[in-house]
This record gives structure tokens, C-alpha cells and sequence, in this order.
């Protein structure tokens, strides 16, 4: 059982439209277990009509309360709390603004009458859905909150322990933007990644950060270029920087209209796609097959 | 006399063994001699993280003598070898058999943390 | 005034929107008694900004933050610290208390209690700030540094060092946010008078767009507005929900080959189609109308 990552550093180059057709694609002749790592604006379930079958709680970390019953009002909490969540209000009470609190819990500590409570946050969800291409695990963190890392982990653990029982041939992810905690998250485990990219000054300059990233792990990546026929120069430079960093192109896509509206029906784009355009997917995913 | 060994249930000597260390759902304390045993959840497993390093440290709080896994992450490698806590690598099989394995010295050691080396994608 | 610029769904425009903006605003006031106007990247992930604004940089700080190191010699192995640390950061193992920087967030609650007075302080930078600007705007952007995992506290700096206490009238800060609805956009959002929402009118586009809307209803009571990017086919799902919501939509781009090719070798909208700039102006009448009637419009 393999496990690919798609991710791209910059948001908006088509990583989930990527990772929608190499579902449709995959799930065509093996068998694939999905997982939508992006809880942050998860995305890939609007492609894949998902049907949930089980729904768990994700608690992460947690949130102090100062019980104002107790408080002497010493000021203590205020002093210690690194993160600026105790407020000091004017009646000369203090009270803890919760999305600031990190939940270290070093005022609970250093309280000398006890008098803050601690409590879980129950920060999102995520869910265990049916979809025509397989099983997709796919979360919904609730706005605001924070430890997505956390909830990319479970979402893999979950994920794995799943393709692994029922004996799947790929586990493929739709990573997270960026190049934090979540998609360092993302990337523990993972066979190959898949990085998605377009030709712009933009796309250029995150495809050197993600790439670090992925380095940094020691993970094989990979690149498909997308809206490759937006600028000829930069595309150039990408294709130079593949074969300089070791990362081997897998495919390009061009800029088309056609995906934009195809996307817009819900459904992975190679579902809709008329072969003129459809065959690029088919040309990147056969390229992964050989892989495999 | 106990060793750690991660398990991915709780049917007592029956459990089946789990390969992950860190967020595996039980670990069995079992002395290898008498299988005089305990199974206990593991207090890591809803880490938001460094649940390696918490598990590592609960094995070396219960005085276990050796742990027994599929793998092993860097962190958690740091904090057993620090403990100079033996840890050695689990071939698949239920307890019993690995039990025996271990007794007759048949496991292979964690030179170094496994987790980095991916089973890999050809280029 | 300060303006964030979010958008949910990366990718949808929002450093587009924020950049024109932000550059059309600084220019609008050649004439007038001169007010600074500052463009903040706040994506310290992926900041991307600079790539079209060009900017001279004139400074730059260090973000720090106090990471603990343990004397090794007055430990006593006792393992308090590693009870109150709750990110795990810390072990007592073979007689010594091992650090693990990578978890840490920094808490100093290990310093505090350990009871031998064994661990002390150094700094540590997670993330750099630079500020500068090109022609008469002012820039100012966080880079996160690779491994550390968050990047909130570079994003609170970036504003403390960049935003007075009490910023001068006719300032204006545009906040360009990161993509995401979690704790760093939370922390772009805060302070703001005015929450500008990109979006684009795809099913993605709308989902996300919501999200965030949900977020300034929930924490923030700010008006927000829409820009509606890559405008075209599909607007009405946008149209229906801005309805619902009772949120105005300020602009529209449409949907062109021409402005993604702009865009993609990084020129700004407005440069490369100067029918824009009144545009922008407009929006930022719109924007400075609503502010000044200071009702979150619901």
C-alpha cells in the first residue's frame, strides 16, 4: 500500500483539482482509500459526493478558565501568560479571552489560590464518508480554532489503519497550503509527494519553500505544472529547477476554461472533461501508475 | 521484570500487536519469564503532540526493560536510548511468538529511528 | 482605517485584491496632505505580496521567542517539568531532562516551576519581519522560519511593529491574511475595522467564503464586504449567499486569460489594466462609507 501527498505550497495552482481526478482515475483500477488533509478548508469533499458513515469529536488542547469566585484578583495570571489572553477588565477583574489561550496552562500553575479551571476544546470534527472512488476520511475544523496539525495526524492514522485492513493498493492525500504544522503533518509517513504547481511568480517562489519542506523529511516529490501555458519563461524555469532539484515532472496541464466550469459541477473533472483536455490527467496518472 | 510491547486491542494475551508506538491504542507490561502481564491504555495516544516522547517517558516511569514495536520515531528514540531502555523491533506474529523470539534474542535492535526510511516511489 | 484581506480558500485573489488596492489607495493621496498607507502581507507562510510590489527594504527584526535550556548539573531529574509541559517538549530519561525544540511553544511554565531553578531562558528566532516600500506605498511583511510550526506569533509581531497603539487619521493599513479560517487569519482579523472577503464563484469559492463569513459574524464585529474574482459564469451562487447574509458585493473581476497571464508574471492588475484603477478607488469609497457607519451588516 502506497501513500501519495498532493500538496503545492501556494494555494490556488489546482492541488485538489489534481487530487479529484487522480481519484477518479485511480479508484478506476485500484483500490483507494482518500484523505483530505486540508481541515482547514476542506475542499476535496465537494468533488467526490461523499456519504458520511461515522462522525467523531476532535478535542485538541486546551483552554483555562479563571473561576471568579476564587480569584484574589493578584494579577499573576496576567503577568506569567506568554500569549496576552489574560485581560485585566476596569472593574479589576481578570478573565481569559479564550481564542487567545493556548491552553499551556502556566497560569494554572502559578494561580496561588487555585482558582483556574481547565477545560478541553472541542475544536472540530471528521468523518469517515462512501464515495464512488473510495472511502475518503475528511474533516471540518471549526473556525477560529487552532492544532490542525493534530487533526491531519488522526485523519492519517485513521486512514492508514483503513487501507491497510481492507488490503488498499493507494492511500492518496489532498495536503494542506503552506508549509506549516499541517503539512509537516501531512508528510510524516507518505511514500511520494506530489507537488502542484503554475507558472507565475507566485507559484515559482513557494514551489523553493514546499520543496524544502519535503526535503526536510527526506520525502520523493514530484511536480505537475498546471496553467503551464500562462507564461512561457517561467515554465522554463520550472522545468529547469525539476530536473536541478531531483524533482521529476509528472505532467503539465494547460490553462483552459474548461477545468474551472467542469470543477464547478461537483464532480472530479475527468467525470465531465471531453478527452481533449481530459488526456492530461490520464498522461500524469499512468506516469504515477508505472511508479507505483 | 517487564517489557512493553504495543498492542493494537485488549484481549489480554491474545491482543494483537500494534506496529505504532507512539499512538497505539494499549501496551501490554508483560515479564517475559512467568507472562505475568498488565495491559494499560496508552496516555499518549491523544497527544496533539509529541505523543512519542510522552509514551517513551511513561515506558521509562513504569520501569519497563525492554519495549518491543514496529516503529520508532526519532523523538521517541532519543528519550529510550537516553534511558539506555533496550527496544527492538517487532516481526509481526501475536504475543506469544514474539515473546519467544525475544527470549531467544531473535529481534533486531533499533540502530536508528526507522520511521524516515519510506518504503519509497521509484524516480 | 485597517482593512483584512481574507478570502478562506487559498488562491482566489486575495493578494491581487490587497496589492491593487493597497497600491491605487497610496497613489490616490499624491495630491492630498500625505497619510501613510501600508501593505502588510500577513501570509508569513507563503508571503507573496513583495512579488509585485517590488519593495525596497529598509529594516528588518528578528522574531524571537524564550526557549528553555536546562542545567544539566542542578537537574535533579524530579520530572516536574516534564508533568507541567504540555506540549510534551520535555523527558527525563538515564538521568538527564531532554529538550525537544521542535515542540515547544514557548509557555516558559517549565521555567517557573521547576523547583531546583535549573531552567533558564534563550532566544530563539522563529520568523523575520522586513518593512520598506516601493514608490508611495508603504510594505511591510513576516516570513515564518522552516520548522517552527507556528506562525501566530509572527503575524502578532508584524502588526505591533507595523500598526501604532493609536494609528494616525487617514492611515490605512490592508492586511493581506493568509488563506484558512484558523488561528493566523484570527489573528489578522484582529484590530480590523473593515473584513474584505475574495472569493470566486465556484462551489470551493463559496464554501470557503462562508466559513470566514461565519468567523467575522462569530468573533469580529466588523462589516464585512465581497470581492467576487474570476467573476463570470456562476456569480449567482455568490449572489445568493451575499443575499442571505446581508453582504454587500463591492467588485468584481471577471474571469480572463489576460489577467491570470498579468498576473502570472507578476504584474499588478492595475498596471496592466489601468480601466481598473477607478475601480479600486470605488471600492475603497465603498469601504470608507461602511466603516464610518460602523454597523456589521447582518
Amino acid at each position: 500500500m502506497k501513500q501519495i501527498l498532493v500538496i503545492s505550497g501556494k494555494g490556488g495552482t489546482g492541488k485538489t483539482t489534481v487530487s479529484g481526478a487522480l481519484a477518479d482515475l485511480a479508484s478506476r483500477e485500484k483500490r483507494i482509500v482518500l484523505a483530505d488533509a486540508d481541515v482547514d478548508a476542506a475542499n476535496l469533499e465537494l468533488l467526490l459526493e461523499p456519504e458520511k458513515q461515522e462522525t467523531f469529536s476532535f478535542r485538541a488542547g486546551k483552554t483555562a478558565v479563571i473561576n471568579q469566585d476564587l480569584c484574589i484578583q493578584c494579577g499573576r495570571c496576567e503577568e506569567v501568560c506568554r500569549f496576552e489572553a489574560v485581560e485585566h477588565n476596569e472593574d479589576g477583574s481578570y478573565i481569559i479571552n479564550e481564542s487567545m489561550c493556548e491552553g499551556c496552562l502556566s497560569c494554572v500553575h502559578q494561580c496561588p489560590v487555585d482558582a483556574i479551571d481547565v477545560l478541553e476544546r472541542n475544536s472540530g470534527e471528521w468523518y469517515r464518508s462512501l464515495t464512488p472512488y473510495g472511502t475518503l476520511f475528511h474533516a471540518f475544523l471549526y473556525p477560529g480554532e487552532e492544532n490542525s496539525g493534530k487533526l491531519v495526524t488522526q485523519i492519517k492514522i485513521d486512514a492508514k489503519k483503513y487501507a491497510d485492513k481492507n488490503h488498499a493498493d493507494l492511500l492518496l492525500i489532498d495536503g494542506p497550503p503552506g508549509i506549516g504544522c499541517p503539512v509537516t503533518a501531512a508528510c510524516q509517513g507518505v511514500d511520494a509527494a506530489i507537488i502542484v504547481s503554475e507558472p507565475t511568480v507566485s507559484g515559482r517562489h513557494d514551489l523553493g519553500r514546499v520543496k524544502q519542506v519535503t526535503d526536510y523529511f527526506h520525502i520523493p516529490s514530484f511536480l505537475i505544472l498546471n496553467k503551464c501555458d500562462l507564461n512561457q519563461a517561467i515554465r522554463d524555469q520550472l522545468i529547469n529547477f525539476s530536473k536541478a532539484a531531483d524533482t521529476p515532472l509528472l505532467g503539465e496541464i494547460p490553462y483552459d476554461e474548461r477545468i474551472i466550469y467542469a470543477q464547478a459541477k461537483g464532480k472530479p473533472v475527468t467525470q465531465s472533461l471531453d478527452s481533449t483536455i481530459s488526456h492530461y490527467f490520464y498522461e500524469i496518472w499512468n506516469k504515477i501508475k508505472k511508479r507505483l | 521484570m517487564h517489557i512493553a510491547i504495543t498492542l493494537a486491542d485488549n484481549k489480554g494475551l491474545e491482543s494483537s500487536i500494534s506496529s505504532v508506538f507512539a499512538r497505539c491504542p494499549f501496551y501490554i507490561l508483560i515479564d517475559p519469564k512467568t507472562k505475568i502481564f498488565t495491559i494499560e491504555e496508552n496516555p499518549a495516544q491523544n497527544a496533539s503532540g509529541g505523543a512519542g516522547v510522552k509514551a517513551a517517558q511513561w515506558m521509562i516511569d513504569k520501569e519497563a526493560t525492554a519495549v518491543i514495536t514496529g516503529n520508532l520515531g526519532p523523538k521517541a528514540h532519543d528519550v529510550l536510548s537516553s534511558a539506555n531502555m533496550p527496544a527492538f523491533k517487532s516481526q509481526g506474529g501475536n504475543i506469544e511468538e514474539t515473546l519467544k523470539a525475544y527470549n531467544e534474542k531473535e529481534l533486531e535492535s533499533f540502530f536508528e529511528p526507522n520511521v524516515d526510511a519510506h518504503s519509497g516511489i521509484q524516480k | 482605517m485597517i482593512i483584512t484581506v481574507a478570502s478562506g480558500k487559498g488562491g482566489t485573489g486575495k493578494t491581487t485584491i490587497a496589492t491593487n488596492l493597497a497600491w491605487t489607495i497610496s497613489h490616490m493621496q499624491e495630491a492630498e496632505k500625505k497619510s501613510p498607507t501600508w501593505l502588510i502581507d500577513c501570509d508569513v507562510e507563503e508571503p507573496n505580496a513583495a512579488l509585485f510590489i517590488h519593495p525596497t527594504f529598509e529594516k528588518e527584526k528578528k522574531v524571537e521567542r524564550q526557549l528553555p535550556i536546562i542545567n544539566q548539573d542542578q537537574c535533579t531529574g524530579c520530572g516536574v517539568c516534564v508533568d507541567v509541559c504540555e506540549y510534551n517538549a520535555l523527558a527525563v530519561a538515564g538521568g538527564k531532562t531532554l529538550f525537544f525544540k521542535e515542540l515547544c511553544h514557548a509557555c516558559g511554565s517549565c521555567v517557573l516551576n521547576c523547583p531546583e531553578g535549573a531552567i533558564h531562558e534563550i532566544s530563539e528566532t522563529i520568523g523575520l519581519l522586513q518593512r520598506g516600500s516601493s514608490d508611495l506605498l508603504k510594505f511591510a511583511h513576516g516570513i515564518l522560519e522552516i520548522g517552527w510550526s507556528s506562525p501566530t506569533p509572527i503575524i502578532r509581531d508584524l502588526k505591533k511593529w507595523i500598526i501604532p497603539k493609536q494609528p494616525q487619521v487617514n492611515s490605512t493599513y490592508i492586511l493581506d491574511a493568509s488563506p484558512g479560517t484558523t488561528c493566523p487569519v484570527v489573528e489578522s482579523f484582529r484590530g480590523a475595522d473593515f473584513a474584505l472577503l475574495v472569493t470566486e464563484p465556484t462551489p470551493f469559492g463559496l464554501h470557503d467564503l462562508a466559513l470566514v463569513a461565519e468567523l467575522i459574524f462569530k468573533e469580529f464585529k466588523i462589516p464585512p464586504g465581497i470581492v467576487i474574482n474570476k467573476s463570470g459564469r456562476g456569480d449567482e451562487i455568490i449572489e445568493k449567499f451575499a443575499s442571505e447574509k446581508k453582504i454587500p458585493i463591492l467588485m468584481r473581476v471577471p474571469l480572463s486569460r489576460d489577467i491570470a497571464e498579468a498576473y502570472a508574471r507578476g504584474t499588478l492588475l492595475v498596471d496592466a489594466f489601468p480601466k481598473y484603477k477607478g475601480q479600486f478607488i470605488d471600492l475603497h469609497k465603498k469601504i470608507s462609507e461602511m466603516i464610518r457607519e460602523r454597523q456589521p451588516k447582518r
